[in-house]
């Protein structure tokens, strides 16, 4: 069976061979289990599938570089996949759910053209969306909702959850992550700093959140 | 006394005068959930770039008799919000100066370190005069 991103669709009936295409010069590959996917989507390009991950329903998914994103089940033992760049690991449909909506916004993040934002806005760097999505991975896991995903005009990204308690930012670049807090209520106040040099850990500030 | 940067040379208070207004386009990938049922601009709309935030300065689409939304000439699905000078310059300490180009003549410079909260100051006083739309010619 060949998975072409453009016709849409894609559930494979019953197989357990690794699925590979080629369109437009890119490359989609799927491990597929023979219980099917929970949820498959056909997102112009690249095609993401989420596919059930042995017995105790985790899954794990592969984020290759430009373009490639891969979720993978059981691996066919007749291939090797390259070394995963952001391994994803998540055992609960609601975080599936918002793990395909934050890769399909990365992805058109990953789209925008030179000048974007009519400023000369530079495009956004791989190694900040893989970082971001890294990021992105733990804090949904934590239970964040999805949240909402900006690119910056220096080509990295921002996350922002907002809220009637407070407002999140995380700055994403290639290099480092920077936070901003700001508390609302009786006692407004607000922190701003980098996630390594200040100790603070993302739990910290998703427990603001929550 | 409120402070500015009025002495620096990246200051012109003659050239965008207190009082007066400046314009900054928004992409709609600006545009975002509020998180309450509602829209809001995202800080990153206030970002710098080469040291500077670019905007159209009100006081010369006032002298060439054009309305804010001619910064939207040509940038069609952009939105665009106003900036109180005196607030940039007296309240977050940031100097404004003319920057013109031969396709903007209105065009300048908001000059100072856009920290997150900065950004997000400016995030919260900016009035949105054009919502972005949600096709921007620029995404592919």
């Amino acid at each position: 069976m060949t998975l072409n991103p453009l016709e849409g669709g894609l559930i494979p009936d019953q197989t357990d061979e690794v699925q590979v295409s080629e369109v437009n010069d890119l490359r989609y590959i799927a491990y597929v289990d023979p219980r099917g996917p929970l949820l498959a989507g056909s997102l112009m390009p690249p095609w993401v599938s989420l596919i059930p991950y042995e017995a105790a329903g985790e899954m794990s998914a592969t984020l290759y570089g430009h373009w490639r994103v891969m979720f993978s089940g059981t691996r066919p033992s007749n291939v090797t996949p390259p070394e995963p760049r952001v391994p994803i690991r998540v055992s609960d449909q609601r975080t599936r759910v918002s793990l395909v909506a934050a890769v399909t916004r990365l992805q058109e993040l990953q789209q925008l053209r030179p000048g974007w934002d009519s400023y000369g806005g530079s495009p956004i760097s791989a190694v900040a969306i893989e970082n971001s999505l890294t990021i992105l991975i733990a804090a949904l896991a934590k239970g964040a909702p999805v949240p909402a995903i900006v690119p910056t005009s220096t080509g990295g990204v921002q996350l922002e959850w907002h809220n009637s308690r407070c407002d999140l930012e995380l700055e994403i670049s290639d290099r480092l992550a920077t936070a901003f807090l700001s508390l609302r209520g009786d006692h407004v106040r607000t922190w701003e700093g980098t996630l390594v040099s200040t100790g603070w850990h993302l739990d910290r500030f998703l427990n603001y959140l929550l | 006394m409120p402070t500015s940067v009025a002495s620096s040379p990246q200051d012109d208070l003659k050239a965008v005068p207190n009082g007066s207004s400046v314009y900054r386009r928004i992409a709609a990938d600006w545009w975002i959930d509020d998180g309450e049922g509602g829209r809001r601009v995202s800080s990153q709309a206030f970002q710098d770039k080469d040291g500077y935030m670019s905007v159209a300065v009100g006081a010369v689409l006032d002298e060439m008799e054009l309305g804010p939304e001619a910064a939207l000439n040509g940038h069609e699905g952009y939105g665009l919000a106003r900036l109180d000078v005196s607030f940039l310059r007296l309240t977050v300490h940031l100097g404004l100066t003319c920057l013109p180009t031969e396709s903007e003549p209105w065009h300048g410079g908001v000059w100072g370190k856009k920290t997150s909260g900065v950004k997000n100051r400016l995030q919260g006083v900016a009035e949105i005069v054009v919502v972005p739309g949600n096709d921007s010619p620029n995404s592919s």
